[in-house]
């Protein structure tokens, strides 16, 4: 083909003439011009969007030229061999790009359109027959129509599901607040059977009915401690479980933990040791959680391991900026698979079901460790292979005390020891068997009581005598707990009375509702079921408080 | 198929059932997924399984789902997110024949994966139009007489639309009862 240009150019030239036809279906946009510069003809496409009006008109009144930028005379243009962009001009956006075809008796140009690809189709309305076939840019412009749906339709996906995550969390929220509901409502009738247990276990019972009473005690027990897990986990997920970093004992810590478990990996044959390399022995973090953290990984240890031993270490060491302590737990037990391990954090999973079903528990300590520890801004690792043991670590950013000088002086506890005696305590609860439990635990410790159903009932008690102490329920009928201590701390100030202690004592684990406690003028809050042994423990702290308190204000300034 | 036709499927099991059970079928069919992305690629078993599926759950005939779902395509596809492709293609019943192949053309340089028909307008006056399909697919004309009703409505015309099957589609023959309503 080649050649035979280059030996006959006048064939070429014929080969490639055009019916008038098919220059209007290749261009669909096409101009002709007579020689003195009028539209003669225009492309289907152009009397489409501008009528026949176009006809007739001179070149330069129909378009501006954008390419070149300054308007050629019709001689200039017959001449220009180069691409020309060129816009209609009377209102519409259409713009058009295409070449000068010089053919003596008429001009033609060629064009096609270019669409903008930000215009809606009402500014914009083209056609696919406004496109040559031969044409890539109406591929481009329907690519681009079909980016900008994708995106549509892509931002609609996002927002139904961002609907279905609010559902589903709404949903995980519902079902927080039921199982805290439940856990609250099974606390105070825990309270009851555990009270009564620890009563009658002081009473003269047969060894078999000693034995029975320890199962039930053992059980009731269990079934608390699913709840402070399931109580737990809900205020972690609501975001109200507080970290309160105070100044600790890591090393007595350990022991404690230690010491609690080892007796019963003891009794499988199972040794477990000790190992401290700390750098201080006061640090502060918090010791609270800590301690779970430190119990939830020794408790499964113990559980989970029948032979060899359970090694538990604390070391600290400066990383960075940060102190971190690592609390680690290793074990020569079951052990986990690798595929169990990717599961083990999540909520409400064991390793698998047999594990539940043989080792009982509900699989919430680890994901509650792992939280905890993730709020306090660490983590926690674990190695393991199945039948060869596993150890948990966990790592927790802390700081070291100052070491006191001298030792440090005697906790609460120690002041209670001190100052035990009997007091006189006013129970205030609308639960009469609340009541009863605690009547009898008063009588046993050898305290005086008097009894009042509801906060009014406690307000004129205490108009009418002096008390020790108060022990108060929150949740209370006619006057609850928290208005009837607001009203004790107005009528005390305004009356010039001596402070009288008040212990809350509520079904509600809920930090947030012991600190409401506390903020309205309670001194303490304690969690039902408490057992004698607390209940005089606080007592006599909280008293031996107000004592010391009363004893370094002088009379006259109170 | 791409998922605009599942979309569309799932607009037409809406007509007659309630959301839960188009999501039954789902599950029936083992798509696990919830919704459908109208530009990705699922295979035609899978449309089919599902199209299968929707009719024999709503006991209407396969032909009879299938003209349905080609009548309910085309109002969808317009009041998609890609509506602007469909109202590209023209402004009467016959430029839109006209344009069919040119639109599915300029698409599948878009979509690689797409099997996209064949529309040919073989004649077309003012009394009747014939229309040559060809697909790779078979079976599916009863869907194409959907779409073709559907699409004669769309611009006002009342038409009642026949075809011969062919290899490898069919011929339609398109009555036009009236012009512009």
């Amino acid at each position: 083909m080649a050649e035979e240009t280059l030996e006959d150019p006048g064939k070429m030239q014929t080969s490639l003439l055009l019916a008038d036809d098919e220059i209007a279906r290749l261009f669909p946009a096409y101009l002709k011009l007579c020689p003195e510069g009028r539209i003669c003809e225009a492309g289907p496409s152009l009397l489409r969007h501008k009528g026949p009006g176009l006809l007739g008109q001179p070149l330069h009144d129909a378009v501006s030229f954008e390419l070149p930028a300054n308007n050629l005379d019709i001689a200039a243009l017959r001449k220009h061999r180069r691409a020309i962009i060129l816009r209609l001009n009377g209102g519409t956006t259409l713009r058009l790009r295409g070449l000068v075809l010089d053919r003596g008796d008429a001009i033609w140009l060629l064009l096609g359109h270019i669409p903008d690809l930000e215009l809606g189709e009402e500014m914009q309305p083209l056609r696919i027959a406004d496109f040559s076939p031969t044409d890539g840019t109406l591929d481009m412009m329907l690519a681009a129509e079909m980016r900008s749906g994708l995106l549509s339709e892509t931002r609609a996906l996002a927002a139904a599901l961002d609907v279905q995550r609010n559902q589903a969390e709404a949903a995980n929220r519902a079902k927080s607040a039921f199982l805290t509901t439940m856990s609250h409502e099974i606390r105070t009738p825990m309270n009851a059977v555990l009270g009564v247990a620890s009563i009658l276990a002081e009473t003269d019972i047969t060894q078999e009915q000693r034995e029975w009473l320890d199962v039930m005690v053992d059980s009731g027990q269990s079934l608390m401690g699913l709840l402070n897990n399931i109580l737990d986990l809900s205020k972690i997920e609501s975001g109200a479980m507080g970290i309160n970093p105070e100044e600790f004992d890591l090393r007595a810590l350990g022991r404690s933990v230690h010491g609690l478990y080892a007796p019963t990996a003891a009794a499988k044959g199972v040794k477990a040791e000790l190992e401290m390399a700390l750098e201080g022995t006061l640090y502060i973090g918090d010791s609270v959680r800590i301690r779970q953290i430190l119990s939830n990984l020794v408790g499964n240890a113990t559980k989970f391991t029948e032979a060899g031993k359970i090694i538990v270490s604390l070391h600290d060491q400066v990383e960075g900026e940060t102190r971190q302590l690592y609390v680690s737990v290793k074990d020569t037990g079951i052990g986990i698979s690798a595929e169990a391990i990717d599961r083990l954090f999540n909520v409400f999973a064991q390793a698998d079901s047999s594990t539940t079903r043989r080792y009982g528990g509900t699989g919430l300590g680890l994901s509650i460790s792992k939280l905890l520890c993730e709020q306090m801004g660490g983590e926690i690792t674990v190695e393991s292979r199945l039948g060869r043991g596993s150890t948990f670590t966990a790592r927790i950013p802390i700081e070291l005390a100052a070491e006191p000088d001298q030792p440090a002086p005697a906790p609460d506890e120690g002041l209670a020891l001190a100052l035990v005696g009997p007091r006189h305590v006013l129970i205030v609860d609308d639960n009469a068997t609340n009541r009863k439990i605690l009547s009898h635990y008063l009588r046993r410790l050898g305290h005086s009581f008097d009894v009042a159903v509801n906060g009014q009932q406690a307000l004129v008690a205490w108009e009418e005598r002096d008390y020790d102490v108060i022990i108060m329920d929150i949740e209370m009928p006619v006057l609850d707990g928290l208005e009837a201590t607001r009203e004790l701390r107005r009528r005390e100030i305004a009356s010039v009375r001596d402070y009288t202690p008040i212990i809350a004592l509520s079904a509600d684990a809920m930090i947030e509702k012991r600190e409401t406690a506390l903020s309205v003028g309670m001194d303490d809050y304690l969690t039902k079921p408490v057992g004698l042994r607390e209940i005089e423990e606080r007592i006599q702290v909280i008293c031996a408080r107000s004592d010391q308190t009363l004893r370094a204000v002088p009379q006259e300034s109170r | 198929m791409y998922g605009m036709i599942h979309q569309a499927l799932r607009i037409m099991v809406l007509q007659h059932v309630e959301e839960a059970e188009w999501e039954t079928l789902l599950r029936t069919s083992d798509h696990t997924e919830p919704l459908f992305i109208g530009m990705e690629y699922y295979s035609d078993a899978t449309t089919m399984e599902l199209i299968h599926l929707v009719s024999a759950h709503l006991r209407m005939p396969l032909d009879d789902t299938l003209r349905q779902l080609g009548c309910v395509w085309i109002d969808f596809a317009g009041a998609s997110e890609y509506g602007r492709i469909l109202r590209m293609a023209g402004d009467d019943f016959v430029s839109f024949l006209e344009s069919l192949d040119r639109m599915h053309a300029s698409i599948r340089s878009n979509m690689p994966k797409a099997e996209m028909p064949s529309f040919e307008l073989i004649s077309a006056d003012d009394a009747e139009l014939q229309v040559r399909y060809r697909s790779t697919r078979t079976g599916l004309a009863p869907m194409v007489q959907g779409i073709l009703l559907a699409t004669a409505e769309r611009f006002d015309e009342r038409v009642e639309v026949t075809y011969l099957p062919e290899d490898g589609g069919a011929l339609f023959c398109i009555q036009r009862k009236s012009l512009n309503g």
